[in-house]
């Protein structure tokens, strides 16, 4: 058991340390870096506190100690995975909404200019006969 | 139908079509002259977009791919802004025959349908079909007969005509992958009425399908997940305006 509790807190460690750097270069912005800092700080403080690991043994009722570290942090993950499915999901979907009105923005855009560019011809083609004082 | 063009629309999803692209719009404009005619290019590489503006098409150019629910969407989106009573949906690979939107439109008419879709399989009209594609079809009919309550002989067809209704529903929600099937199950989840014509297909004028081997058996597992999904829905997502 010491093993894997040495382990996990080096891991939690890691985490957390990668986390922290992760946020200060803002790679990961503070909202989504909240659920990655709950799981690591609840691994940490099951490895670091026996009563409490013990008690969640109790609670589960797996008397396993390395075996509930390996459920919870297993548990913790997928809600994170999730969490992220969901949030891909809404971010693809304003993407394609965004996609969508570039598309429909640069055609009527160009469209314009067009329109422009053929308003100032005609008005150049009127002007002309003046010019030549006729 | 009546024959004023105005409040009608013909868009043509595409994406890496230059081989096919111009003659259908040609085919397009001879069935129906003075027809609006707007080609999505779904991010095409090849020269899809220009080859389609020397066509005569307004051409949408999404500036990535976004698979074909979001092209076509993207059409119904400006046609129900733009306030057109109909919109015809021509695929971009040749494949269907222009001559038969008379057919889709008069159709939709005469029934107050909301939406009609040509079918190759109602009458048989010589169109060499893939028998994974027929089996498909069949599997689709049989799964959708207790959902829509009504028999569909070709539910991957994406030659369809829609109304004003059913634009205000495919606008605010459309799938994304493989639409076709789907759209079906969100029109009767939204009590709009759709029925078949019979058409006539002609093969790809050029590249090829999407849908070959083990994307083939993607395509089932997804469009199945998505008609459950879709029979499920909740449908109050829709209605604050993030979903596409």
């Amino acid at each position: 058991m010491e093993q894997i509790r040495i382990v996990t807190i080096v891991f939690c460690l890691l985490l957390l340390f990668q986390i922290v750097r992760s946020v200060r270069r803002e790679h990961i912005r503070v909202e989504y870096s909240m659920a990655w800092f709950g799981v690591a700080v609840l691994l940490l403080g099951l490895c670091l506190s026996k009563t409490a690991l013990d008690w969640l043994s109790w609670a589960i009722g797996i008397y396993d100690s390395p075996l509930v570290l390996l459920v919870v942090a297993g548990v913790l993950f997928l809600f994170i995975f999730f969490r992220s499915s969901i949030q891909v999901s809404g971010l693809k979907d304003h993407n394609i909404v965004l996609a969508q009105k570039i598309g429909l923005l640069e055609w009527e855009l160009k469209r314009q200019g067009l329109e422009l560019a053929q308003l100032r011809e005609r008005k150049s083609t009127k002007k002309r006969p003046d010019s030549l004082g006729v | 139908m009546k024959s004023d063009t105005s409040s009608l629309l013909v868009i043509v999803p595409a994406f890496n079509e230059e081989g096919a692209i111009s003659g259908v719009i040609r085919s397009v404009r001879e069935a129906l002259p003075g027809v609006r005619v707007i080609v999505i290019d779904d991010g095409s590489w090849d020269d899809t977009a220009r080859v389609a503006e020397s066509g005569g098409a307004d051409v949408f150019r999404l500036p990535h791919h976004l698979g074909l629910g979001g092209a076509v969407q993207t059409g119904y989106r400006f046609a129900f802004e733009h306030s057109y009573e109909h919109v015809v949906r021509v695929d971009g690979d040749g494949q269907h025959n222009p001559a038969d939107i008379k057919k889709l439109l008069d159709a939709m008419q005469q029934g107050d349908y909301d939406m009609v879709s040509g079918s190759r399989f109602l009458v048989p009209n010589g169109y060499p079909t893939r028998t994974m594609r027929r089996f498909g079809s069949l599997l689709f009919s049989w799964i959708l007969y207790p959902i829509l309550g009504k028999s569909i002989t070709d539910p991957t067809s994406g030659f369809v005509a829609v109304n004003r209704r059913a634009l205000e529903a495919f606008s605010g929600s459309f799938p994304l992958e493989y639409p076709e099937i789907e759209a079906l199950v969100v029109l009767k989840r939204k009590a709009l009425r759709f029925s078949e014509v019979p058409t006539k297909m002609f093969p790809r004028r050029s590249g090829q399908s999407t849908i070959n081997g083990w994307t083939a058996a993607y395509y089932m597992v997804r469009v199945l997940l998505g008609v459950f999904v879709n029979v499920i829905k909740y449908e109050s997502r829709y209605h604050t305006g993030t979903r596409g």
